[in-house]
């Protein structure tokens, strides 16, 4: 865990990452930090939901951990976001209700 | 360390003295719940094999589970005209030295008649057990399993880590630890091939995680649930991200399949995706297929990692449940272990959480009951699969 941050209310697993994680519930608005970067949310954040730290391209790789999680399937600005709308798997596509 | 454990003739030692109730086929289940349910103060479980077709698979893990060191008796209970290989399997429990029988249904004169012999049967057995002879046992007796279910995002932040913690120190401890859901790991061939013992051994777990790939590939769905979304999981490679961290840290010593018990202390991976073309559906149609596995595999405890919040336990093995989320934790605290969460508060570290899920493993080895056993969870579900036995390069020479 990134020790800058654990004040922060935005967790970033490695340098790496073009994400944040959110620490808790965050409401829209919130000022976050990521690196030398401060940022607002662009909507309401769930706990453990991601966040982009800077801005993505489509088709970008979704890094979290040091590690590929996925790609943008569209252009994301920094402080959206990021989930099934706008990113999806390598593998195998992710199954919704 | 040390604690108290129950010896068997193979000199396996088991922390619990369970007596199995086992139906043979579904038209067996209700007798045999009957005779469970006469029990409800001591340690009697309803285990069993719905299907009525034969499967290599299903009675290997059967004949596993029957003579787990945690089992110390067993009733088989058998309709009659199914194809289970139910003198083969009362043999082998007898050839282990537990005590065991079958009673068929058909031959017994039907339901309330098998009920009540079987039930005869119990009260004897429990008389049996009362004698079998106890040891000292330590950590490295034990083998410790770990799967997580209703994952989230937190999973992977707090709850899989810790476990991981708690892995690294068991086998420091001279345990054996397995870890699983190949399908679960989907994206990280590369970084599991590395932490291999033997370039052998990485060959067979790359090929591994990409049979799985290809297996749930034609499944048209991954191991992903709509709770997995909804709790910020977005693709398969992310929830794998979060799976792979309660493995811990260690080199991985072997890959096994369900039914193998490893040969020494080392980490273990269980390879739960059934070999050649996709015949019977999905690995593991939910998350107790998989801790019959395990348990079958010779686990002793389980560590369940859950965010959403599952409440299951499990037959014949302990499940320790660690709960990853904070706001989880506090609607389903009585069903819950260990609060991992705690870290994402800031109120613990993951170092603590470890050495906490590691110290509840010895206290739940010594006998004392986790929450989903208070509970009176005993899950247990068993289907149809394939496997191929492991190849020669699979396990330490």
């Amino acid at each position: 865990m990134d020790n800058k941050n654990t004040q922060n209310n935005l967790l970033i697993l490695s340098v790496k990452d073009n994400i944040g994680i959110a620490r808790s519930n965050l409401a829209q608005n919130t000022t976050v930090n990521a690196d030398d970067k401060t940022f607002n949310l662009q909507q309401d954040i769930p706990l453990g939901h991601k966040i982009a730290t800077q801005n993505i391209k489509q088709g970008d790789k979704i890094i979290k951990c040091g590690i590929s999680i996925g790609s943008a399937t569209q252009d994301i600005p920094q402080g959206a976001q990021l989930h099934l709308h706008n990113v999806k798997s390598d593998y195998i596509p992710t199954y919704t209700r | 360390m040390t604690f108290q454990g129950y010896i068997r003739k193979n000199g396996r030692k088991g922390i619990r003295n369970t007596i199995v109730v086992a139906y043979l086929v579904e038209c067996a289940h209700h007798v045999s719940r009957a005779i469970v349910n006469q029990f409800p103060d001591h340690d009697v479980q309803l285990i069993g094999f719905p299907g009525c077709y034969p499967n290599q698979y299903a009675d290997k893990i059967m004949n596993q589970i029957c003579t787990h060191p945690n089992v110390g008796g067993a009733l088989l209970i058998s309709l009659g005209c199914e194809s289970f290989k139910r003198e083969k399997l009362q043999k082998h429990i007898q050839d282990s030295g537990r005590p065991a029988q079958t009673l068929v249904i058909q031959q017994q004169g039907g339901t309330t008649t098998t009920i009540q012999q079987g039930a005869d049967y119990i009260k004897q057995t429990l008389q049996q057990l009362k004698d079998t002879p106890k040891v000292p046992m330590q950590v490295s007796d034990l083998i410790i399993g770990t799967i997580c279910g209703g994952s989230d995002a937190t999973s992977g932040l707090t709850g899989n880590p810790a476990a991981g913690r708690a892995f690294d120190k068991l086998i420091q401890n001279g345990a054996a630890c397995i870890f699983e859901e190949t399908g679960e790991l989907i994206g990280l061939e590369q970084i599991l091939a590395q932490r291999c013992e033997r370039p052998e051994l990485a060959d067979e777990v790359t090929a591994c995680i990409t049979k799985a790939a290809v297996y749930y590939e034609k499944m048209g769905h991954g191991s992903f649930a709509p709770g997995n979304a909804e709790g910020g999981l977005t693709t398969i490679e992310e929830k794998s991200l979060g799976a792979y961290c309660k493995s811990g840290d260690s080199k991985i010593t072997g890959l096994i399949k369900p039914g193998d018990v490893p040969p020494q202390t080392g980490l273990y991976l269980l390879d739960v995706v059934p070999d050649g073309e996709p015949k019977f559906g999905f690995p593991n149609i939910v998350d107790n297929a998989e801790i019959v596995e395990l348990i079958a595999c010779g686990a002793h405890i389980n560590l369940f990692v859950t965010g959403r919040g599952s409440v299951v336990g499990s037959a014949i093995s302990p499940v320790i449940k660690i709960c990853a989320n904070p706001d989880t934790y506090e609607k389903l605290k009585h069903d819950m272990d260990i609060n991992a969460g705690s870290i994402l508060q800031g109120s613990q570290t993951l170092e603590q959480v470890g050495q906490q899920i590691y110290d509840l493993i010895i206290e739940v080895a010594a006998g004392k009951q986790t929450k989903s056993e208070e509970l009176g969870h005993q899950e247990f579900i068993l289907g149809y699969k394939t496997f191929e036995p492991i190849g020669p390069s699979c396990l330490p020479r």
